[in-house]
């Protein structure tokens, strides 16, 4: 199984399952941004109590659950952690909790086909991207942040990206990442 | 990292174009409602050149040995990335 095979068998279980799913990291913002190179797929999915567990027994032999279980500590979204066999792949899976805006970025998310494998899938939108990029802070988020901004050019909502960066406490990192792009 | 130079720096205008340059190509070749997955492939040509490293370094490892020592090496790329930022649950 490659990568893109255990991204599409993850979503279709997903699907199977009823479970809702929005994903996120490196690939939303490679949709939005430049195309960076990435050794995981994250995914948020809303989930109730149990069903993760349905979901987890669907996953088949190759895919390999992580008995451990973290949590972010920014803001203490829970991380499951897929393993693809005997490669260093792996498909993080965060259930939606009840962060503000967590939920308003899977509120507002969209529908985009997944290449190569045709199956339908879900992204935040790049505003959403931006916002979850900043907060986050780490240098490979900066980088995801500063290029999601500059492809995307005029096509940004500005007063929704700085009303969270102002919630979150991040407005002056937000600043200095877009005082940062050269014009383009 | 894209734009890091310090202010002033003698290096900026530099790369400022090679910054240009990558989100002018982005921009190009974007297909609408489309979710690309090269990121996976581009990591793979990554790991490629990993483990030509790793066997530059161990002379007559095997391909198991191989394995392991880049194995190790992503752990601590990974250890290192997510320092502070993630935590076992209880």
């Amino acid at each position: 199984m490659t990568p893109h095979e255990a991204v599409a068998h993850v979503i279709a279980a997903l699907k199977a399952a009823g479970l809702s799913h929005l994903v996120t990291g490196a690939l939303a913002s490679n949709y939005y941004g430049i195309e960076r190179s990435t050794k995981d797929a994250d995914i948020v999915l809303e989930s109730a109590p149990g069903d993760f567990a349905a979901f987890a027994r669907t996953l088949g032999p190759e895919l390999e659950l992580d008995a451990q279980i973290t949590f972010e500590t920014i803001t203490g979204s829970l991380r499951h952690i897929i393993c693809l066999r005997s490669t260093a792949f792996k498909i993080e899976l965060f259930l939606l909790g009840s962060d503000p805006h967590h939920q308003e970025r899977f509120r507002r998310r969209r529908e985009v086909r997944l290449a190569s494998i045709g199956t339908q899938t879900w992204l935040p939108t790049a505003e959403d991207v931006v916002v979850q990029k900043v907060r986050w802070g780490r240098l490979k988020d900066r980088d995801d942040a500063q290029n999601v901004i500059a492809v995307q050019r005029g096509n940004l909502d500005w007063p929704y990206i700085e009303r969270w960066c102002d919630t979150h406490g991040t407005r002056a990192r937000l600043e200095e990442i877009r005082a940062s792009i050269p014009p383009i | 990292m894209n734009v890091n130079a310090e202010p002033g720096s003698e290096f900026q205008p530099l790369m400022d174009d090679i910054f240009r340059e990558k989100v002018l190509r982005a921009r190009a070749k974007k297909v609408e409602g489309v979710l690309s997955l090269e990121g996976f492939d581009l990591f793979e040509g990554a790991l490629a050149f990993i483990r030509d490293g790793v066997r530059a370094q161990l002379p007559g490892a095997t391909e198991e040995d191989v394995q392991a020592e880049v194995a190790r090496r992503l752990e601590i790329g990974r250890r290192l990335a997510e320092h502070g930022f993630y935590r076992p649950a209880a």
